[in-house]
């Protein structure tokens, strides 16, 4: 009963500690430079994250144009969105965000002369020669250099032109921006009920079509499509191992019985992965079913082999072999673990603890309960002998396997696009792409980057790369570009702006005398006079008086601490990025120059030659596992060339389908591995006839068990799980064909 | 007998729009006076008003500084020693309405300004003067009122009142072009 008392607790922890995460970048390599930090920041929290890019379809022009004008006004009022844009001006702001307001003095040098004074007046004045209105005349009053519009101008997320946005299918685009991060589901989920149900009262009459991209709306959608599809699929592989079983042995008490080892493997593999991360990823869950197909194998060779003796006995007999498959497999999935992200961290360690639960039990207590009915033992009647191991086989399908493999290679062998790792379909990250090109953001692409220990000195090394960026500008190398000392500079500046401050005496009397000659009345800026004199004397803006504010999230997209390292971002708006790379290298300043697109290919590269390396020594692990097991060098190279030629079939299978190899498959294969070696090794054993019979049964149903469930995983739409299952799918039949042939057909030890 | 007269007189709003109504492309010149509160002295500004098209207006100053302002349909742009600019100023609403308003009254499309605002038109055919206040309350909270006077020929002059105490007038001087 003491398994009874585990599952108990197990189910008790997990029910309490369970934690579910949806985070799109957990299967993305760790990283494991500054360069990359910051690359995998910015997708998860960077200023493109926070926006749900909405499209709005189904209508007349007109009538979308309508739509999309009072869409936005609607979402503007709820709370949970920053800002809403729709490509037309926004509105007359009523009032200037802090720290803008309080601040805006500290974050520009200004002239205060008397001739300086005298210029603006007058470019007030022709201002107000055309313009009019209540916020106007307050702007004026109390900042008449306008620092405050500059400022404002020189945030906005996007180049506005003033014309709607609408996409190459006739879309009306609305981009809004959330307070919460992408990684907060629930927040991102409340936030696209809002956008449904505004557009649902909005289109009362008619039908419009809504479309709802971006990274906080694919996690959505990613956690709907797990929880639907896991649990079709659990059906579904249950549904198919039942049949597996049932056909295979013909009991549904062995059913019954095969579930208990799975169900263990299940919950130590959960409870484990539990303990070791804060959250669960919904995909190590989603795949955690496919664990069935793997740990089914266990009680599938010891049924066969007790069908005509007793548990105790049979599990006696294969219990090396079945060590053997269990140790290679799981020094498989470890090497996950080793593989540089944290998702497949996640699947690996899951998958390792579950079969060794799953093997566990299966040795001790599945020949207790087999054992109710005592079998008469057919005992060793019949001396072992060694099937004969053909070499052929596996030679001829390795070529051709090769052969095949090469023809089918459209460009090069491996896929390094970030995007394939992402758990979005295709499909759904071309629509983002569609609705996003209507609007004009800024390119996001380049990136100036530099870190420091000290928050101050990185500040100051801003200021510097502000003025070579101006004058950068002033060559044509860029448009524009926003750095976090436009809005927070360093202490040392902020205090010489302040001092600049002229005291309000000065002050007045400039004011008064510039005023002398225009028509503005002696007490019209004194709010002015005001502002400026709080400024000379408050404390300086530090980057907790910014997270207050509604610009926290601008803030933290220019402004990131990683690790004990502050790194400042600056973005470029259409930079020519040949020459202004070149001329960054010339500056003197510790800048790095950052292609986003460029550094997402390096790192899925690095990812993968770490992945490779990483097999390479769980391959060795293994074959020195063999060595150790001291089996017969003839049988160690069958089993080599076996599993060889079966990894190479299913890499031909997978070029043929996806056109290259990402690093998922790599990983898929290193399962592959395992699982060739599992059948190759119960294949090749020395045995006498009827327990050769059981083993072919058992390694059959093993074969098929697998396939099946991971080929229904290969139905999935998350392209991950895809590739995963149609990889382990093919290479397990292909792995138990070829060693099946190699060891079964034309032996004289057959029947 | 306004009331009485107004009735009778409701024709006579598309009348004398019609007797002043300007085919584009037109030309006026015209005298601003702006007065706010923040000035003691009115701005005084002296330029040309062109209409080029549907929804398409252009106000350029000419003293005492050079500056345009290009309204086409919705975008307005402030055109300023050299430099275009799309500044806050062109987004306020009430100016939208103040210059769809001026637009129609050139037009001569009194549809366009009834929808728009409520008016109340008093004088002779000489010398007339129309009241318009807004019908939407939202507008009405920047844009109190206006008022247009002309004669038979022409507009003479548009007088802008907004809520803050500033209030405009523009005299419209002879132009050419006017149909």
């Amino acid at each position: 009963m003491l398994w009874l008392a585990a599952a108990a607790v197990a189910i008790i922890f997990l029910g309490a500690r369970l934690e579910l995460s949806f985070d799109l970048s957990a299967f993305f390599p760790k990283r494991t430079t500054l360069r990359h930090d910051i690359l995998v920041e910015q997708i998860r929290n960077g200023p493109g994250s926070r926006l749900l890019v909405i499209g709005i379809s189904g209508a007349p022009h007109d009538e979308l144009a309508e739509a999309s004008k009072r869409l936005k006004e609607m979402l503007s009022l709820d709370a949970a969105f920053i800002t809403v844009l729709n490509g037309e001006f926004p509105e007359e702001t009523t009032a200037v965000p802090e720290p803008i307001q309080s601040y805006n003095l500290l974050m520009r040098d200004i002239d205060y002369s008397r001739d300086s004074l005298q210029q603006a007046l007058q470019a007030r004045l022709q201002d107000l020669a055309i313009g009019s209105g209540s916020t106007l005349l307050r702007l004026i009053a109390r900042d008449p250099f306008l620092v405050t519009l500059d400022l404002l101008e020189n945030l906005a997320p996007v180049d506005m032109s003033g014309e709607m946005w609408f996409a190459a299918d006739g879309s009306a685009v609305l981009m809004a921006e959330t307070h919460a991060a992408s990684i907060d589901i629930t927040a991102q989920a409340e936030a696209v009920h809002s956008v449904r149900r505004a557009l649902a009262d909005l289109s009362a009459s008619t039908s419009l079509a809504l479309e709802l991209t971006g990274v906080g709306a694919f996690s959505v959608e990613l956690e709907q499509i797990i929880r639907a599809e896991t649990v079709k699929r659990s059906v579904f592989a249950s549904a198919a191992l039942l049949l597996v079983l049932l056909v295979v042995f013909r009991s549904l008490r062995l059913l019954l019985l095969a579930a208990l080892p799975i169900v263990m493997g299940f919950l130590a593999g959960l409870t484990l992965v539990s303990l070791l991360f804060d959250k669960v990823h919904g995909i190590t869950l989603a795949f955690g079913f496919t664990l069935l197909g793997i740990a089914v194998d266990y009680p599938l060779h010891l049924f066969s082999h007790a069908q005509h003796d007793s548990g105790h006995a049979a599990i006696r007999r294969i219990w090396p072999t079945m060590l053997l498959g269990l140790l290679s497999t799981m020094i498989a999935y470890l090497a996950l673990a080793f593989s540089g992200s944290q998702g497949l961290a996640q699947l690996g360690i899951f998958t390792a603890a579950g079969i060794a639960v799953a093997m566990y039990v299966t040795k001790t207590w599945l020949p207790l309960l087999l054992d109710r009915e005592p079998q008469p033992s057919t005992g060793d009647a019949q001396a072992p002998h060694t099937p004969s191991l053909r070499y052929t086989v596996a030679v001829v399908v390795l070529i051709v396997a090769f052969v095949a493999a090469n023809r089918s290679l459209e460009t090069d062998l491996w896929d390094d696009k970030l995007s394939s790792l992402s758990p979005v379909p295709a499909e759904r990250l071309a629509a983002d792409l569609a609705l996003r090109s209507a609007t004009v953001t800024p390119d996001m692409r380049y990136q100036l980057v530099l870190h420091s220990d000290s928050l101050e000195s990185l500040l100051r090394d801003s200021e510097s790369l502000d003025v070579l960026l101006a004058n950068a500008v002033d060559d044509g190398l860029l448009k524009k570009w926003q750095s976090v000392t436009q809005i927070l500079p360093s202490r040392r500046t902020q205090e010489r702006r302040q001092s600049a401050i002229p005291s309000a005496v000065v002050l007045n009397d400039r004011l008064r005398a510039a005023l002398a000659d225009t028509p503005f009345r002696t007490d019209a800026f004194d709010p002015f006079i005001t502002n400026a004199n709080t400024a000379k004397s408050m404390p300086l803006l530090m980057p907790a008086d910014i997270a207050a504010t509604p610009l926290r999230s601008w803030l933290a997209s220019h402004l990131i601490q990683v690790g004990d390292q502050w790194v400042a971002l600056t973005s470029v708006a259409r930079p020519a990025a040949m020459q202004l790379s070149r001329r960054v290298e010339q500056w003197n300043i510790a800048v790095e120059f950052v292609d986003l697109q460029a550094a997402s290919v390096d790192l899925v590269r690095d990812y993968r030659s770490g992945t490779r390396n990483t097999m390479l020594v769980a391959a060795l692990l293994i074959v020195g596992l063999l060595l150790y097991a001291r089996m017969q060098f003839r049988r160690i190279v069958w089993i080599v060339l076996t599993v060889s030629s079966a990894l190479a079939t299913t890499v031909a299978v997978v070029v043929a389908q996806h056109g290259s190899l990402t690093v998922i498959h790599l990983v898929a294969l290193l399962l592959v591995l395992g699982l060739g070696l599992d059948y190759a090794l119960f294949l090749s054993r020395s045995e006498s006839v009827s327990e050769q019979r059981a083993t072919d049964k058992g390694v059959l149903a093993c074969a098929a068990s697998t396939s099946l469930a991971f080929g229904i995983l290969a139905g999935s739409t998350i392209p991950l799980l895809k590739f995963l299952g149609l990889t382990v799918a093919a290479g397990s039949a292909a792995s138990f064909l070829i060693a099946w042939s190699g060891s079964r057909i034309g032996s004289k030890n057959r029947r | 007998m306004l009331l009485t007269m107004s009735r009778a007189w409701s024709l006579e709003l598309n009348a004398v729009l019609d007797s002043v109504a300007v085919t584009p492309p037109g030309r006026v010149e015209f005298h601003e006076e702006r007065h706010n509160p923040m000035l003691q002295d009115p701005i005084i500004l002296t330029g040309y008003l062109e209409y080029l098209g549907a929804g398409v207006l252009h106000k350029v100053i000419q003293t005492p500084f050079e500056e345009a302002l290009l309204v086409n349909h919705d975008q307005v742009i402030i055109e300023r020693d050299g430099e275009v600019r799309r500044l806050a100023l062109g987004r306020s609403r009430s100016l939208k309405t103040i210059l769809g308003a001026i637009e129609a009254i050139l037009s001569g499309d009194s549809k366009k300004l009834e929808s728009i605002f409520e008016y109340e038109l008093s004088g002779t055919s000489d010398a007339w003067t129309v009241r318009l206040t807004p019908i939407s309350r939202r507008i009405a909270k920047q844009l109190s009122s206006m008022q247009i006077k002309g004669d038979d020929q022409a507009l003479s002059s548009i007088r802008v009142d907004l809520e803050t105490g500033e209030w405009h007038v523009i005299h419209i001087l002879r132009g050419d072009n006017k149909q």
